[in-house]
């Protein structure tokens, strides 16, 4: 044992030690290349002007300035808040319900955890051009069904304004729920059955057992889908890119979709790169805020 | 060991250079592939003609191609030689080369080409791709569709009044939902109905220094056209038109009775089980003609390495024989751009090519500039959007977005 508190390693751990960082080494390498690398990138080009095909010139705050003063840009974040405060209950919700439900032991449980998960593994893009068809004003099998209920007034779902991004949410909630319901199911498997046996002993049933017992001890699995649930909603783009392309007038753009407008189409990588930045804040402030808060409603066994 | 290697790499070198030296030629270009084999035939020509030159075709979809191409042009590489739309974006960027010495130096006949035309091509004065084609539109219009509904021919008479008939006539409903429409549009070609309405969308094309959307002519074009979708219903939202397939798909499958788009939809349109025909477009209220002028073009690499390969192969592909390539074309004939050479004229025989020509007579420049990429996807797409779909008037969206517009003209 060593005085400083820190145990010294032995030479067979020290040897362990370069084996692990061998192991390491491909992933970590990757992602200084492919993420580390561009994130720092993205840092610095957000003080530029650059245009991609000329040297970048020194913008300093200018570009944050311009997001700042920028109509389209305040749109984009109401957008990109809308849709994260709507899809991440939801998906949530109805992905937990899924998990309780199969998690009774329902027969068949395996055909329909695989027609719930099915989605998740669909291509975005193909799945989201199906969905424009189905929401297609006219000649699309939503409104036709609508219609045959004996609805008078269609909504013109994907071109209304009021419409298009209730319609992103529900096709992204139906993409997203298989993923969240499989996440739940391995948590719930994972409460111990002695603690279900001690509480029927005590009289608990259904709700109650629900309430004070499923609910506490699966909030560490909760907990982590919440969390990749809000990442990966504010990182929305495919299925805005396909069945919208961000319109009408801006009503479903968000932020990453703005990100690439004005990286890609507009080639102002400066306010591109400005933009990708406040995303990462909002993303790093609201994951700090919820690690916080964990300790008022995860319980860890 | 080591000598054994150098070995057999000095004879596979040895087996791969050819006896003479040779330039490696990189031609990019976009198209699905019936639209592939004039570039084929233009390349191999070529090479024919000229054994030390090797061609390499870089073809993409339409869908992929800037991608690709801005990503090779920002990192300073690309195609020697390249087909291209949006040129003074591209120019003001300084990728593209300055056409005009080596077409002094060669005497290269660019006065046989439309001059108007050649505006689109340009930035300050200086051309930098030549057009392959026009992109001419006709009215074409289902035979079968009109006898059922009765109707007469669209001829060279027509104006608005008798498309918008025509078009609510041709229009199916199915319980409060249309199952047919009687026209289907470009999403692009607005500016055509604005300049047949005795407007413009500013006060020039190319060197704008006024927005005039929002006058008076220009507004009433932008409603007519909104009222078709949400009034008569007898035209297509356009978002939910492209994802039906845009004119190419809903004319083919008889989902729309008439269709106004360019030469590019014959290929489209060869197979259908149907007949139909392609008519003049109709005159605006005034009995003012227009059609759109120019289209993609070619241009050479300003970053290129054989900049004298590039413009004798450039000489090829946008002189005669190229044209004429193009022109002739089985599967995909363009309205060639190369109108003042009467062998290229007499070799465009594609069906209708007749109201085709005519119509190219009528071809205005529709708007193109460095900033014009930016000031439609931010203010005039999301205020016509907004007509589209019906939730705002011409005058109230073109209105609201006015002194923006005037201020980025400013700031360019």
């Amino acid at each position: 044992m060593s005085v400083s508190g820190k145990p010294s390693l032995g030479s067979q751990a020290r040897r362990e030690e370069g084996v692990a960082w061998l192991f390491l080494a491909p992933s970590l390498v990757l992602f200084a290349v492919f993420t580390g690398l561009p994130v720092i990138s993205a840092f610095f080009i957000s003080f530029t002007h650059w245009d991609l095909f000329n040297p970048p010139r020194l913008a300093l705050f200018d570009n944050y300035i311009a997001l700042w003063n920028d109509p389209i840009f305040r749109q984009v974040l109401g957008n990109t808040g809308y849709y994260v405060a709507l899809a991440v209950p939801l998906q949530m919700l109805l992905g937990l319900l899924c998990a309780l439900g199969l998690n009774r032991g329902v027969p068949g449980q395996g055909v329909f955890r695989v027609i719930y998960f099915l989605p998740v593994v669909t291509s975005t893009v193909a799945a989201g051009l199906v969905w424009a068809w189905l929401f297609n004003s006219n000649f699309g099998l939503i409104n036709m069904g609508l219609s045959l209920l004996g609805a008078s007034e269609l909504p013109k779902w994907l071109v209304s304004s009021r419409w298009a991004m209730p319609a992103v949410i529900a096709v992204s909630v139906w993409q997203g729920l298989g993923y969240a319901m499989v996440l739940f199911l391995a948590g719930l498997q994972n409460i111990r059955r002695d603690v279900y046996e001690a509480a029927a002993i005590d009289g608990a049933t259904g709700l109650t057992r629900l309430w004070y017992i499923t609910l506490p001890l699966l909030s560490p699995m909760t907990f982590f889908v919440l969390i990749i649930s809000i990442i990966g909603s504010f990182q929305v783009f495919e299925l805005v890119y396909v069945m919208t392309k961000a319109g009408p007038s801006n009503a479903t753009n968000t932020l990453v979709f703005f990100i690439y407008q004005n990286g890609f189409m507009f080639y102002q990588m400066g306010i591109a790169s400005a933009a990708a930045m406040v995303l990462f804040l909002i993303v790093l402030a609201l994951t700090l805020v919820q690690y916080r808060l964990q300790n008022r409603w995860v319980h860890y066994e | 060991m080591k000598r054994l290697w150098s070995a057999v790499l000095g004879l596979a070198l040895s087996a791969a250079t050819p006896a003479f030296a040779q330039t490696n030629l990189v031609f990019a270009f976009w198209g699905d592939p019936p639209e592939v084999p004039p570039f084929e035939k233009i390349a191999n020509d070529y090479m024919a003609k000229h054994p030390d030159v090797k061609i390499e075709l870089q073809n993409a979809p339409w869908s992929g191609y800037f991608t690709k191409l801005d990503a090779q042009l920002a990192a300073g590489g690309g195609p020697d030689v390249f087909f291209i739309t949006n040129v003074p974006s591209y120019a003001a960027r300084n990728t593209l080369e300055d056409l005009g010495p080596w077409i002094e130096k060669t005497k290269f006949p660019i006065d046989q080409y439309v001059k108007d035309s050649l505006r689109i091509h340009s930035l300050n004065g200086k051309l930098y791709s030549i057009p392959r084609d026009n992109a001419t539109n006709v009215l074409y219009y289902n035979i079968d569709d009109f006898d059922k509904a009765g109707l007469a021919y669209p001829d060279a008479t027509w104006t608005w009044a008798n498309l918008q008939d025509a078009a609510r006539k041709l229009t199916v409903t199915d319980g409060g939902r249309v199952t047919r429409y009687g026209l289907v549009l470009e999403s692009n070609s607005w500016p055509m109905f604005i300049y047949q309405n005795g407007g413009a969308v500013f006060d020039d094309p190319v060197q704008p220094t006024t927005f005039t959307m929002a006058d008076d002519k220009a507004v009433a074009a932008i409603q007519w056209l909104g009222d078709l979708i949400n009034k008569d219903k007898s035209v297509p939202n356009f978002q939910e038109a492209g994802q039906m397939g845009g004119t190419a798909s809903m004319f083919s499958a008889d989902q729309a009775s008439m269709s106004i788009t360019n030469a590019s939809r014959l290929g489209s349109y060869a197979d259908v089980p149907f007949k139909w025909a392609a008519a003049p477009l109709p005159a605006g209220p005034d009995g003012i003609r227009a059609n759109e002028a120019g289209g993609a073009g070619f241009a050479i690499n300003a970053n290129s390495k054989i900049k004298d390969a590039a413009w004798e192969f450039m000489q090829y592909l946008s002189g005669p024989e190229g044209q004429i390539a193009f022109t002739s074309a089985a599967a995909s004939p363009a309205v060639p751009a190369m109108i003042g050479n009467d062998d290229v004229k007499a070799a465009f025989k594609a069906p209708f090519a007749d109201v085709f020509l005519s119509e190219t007579a009528l071809g205005r420049v529709f708007p193109q500039f460095p900033t014009y990429v930016d000031i439609t996807n931010k203010l005039i797409q999301p205020a016509l959007d907004k007509v589209w779909n019906g939730e705002s008037t011409a005058a109230e969206s073109l209105g609201a977005i006015k002194d923006q517009a005037n201020a980025a003209l400013k700031a360019q």
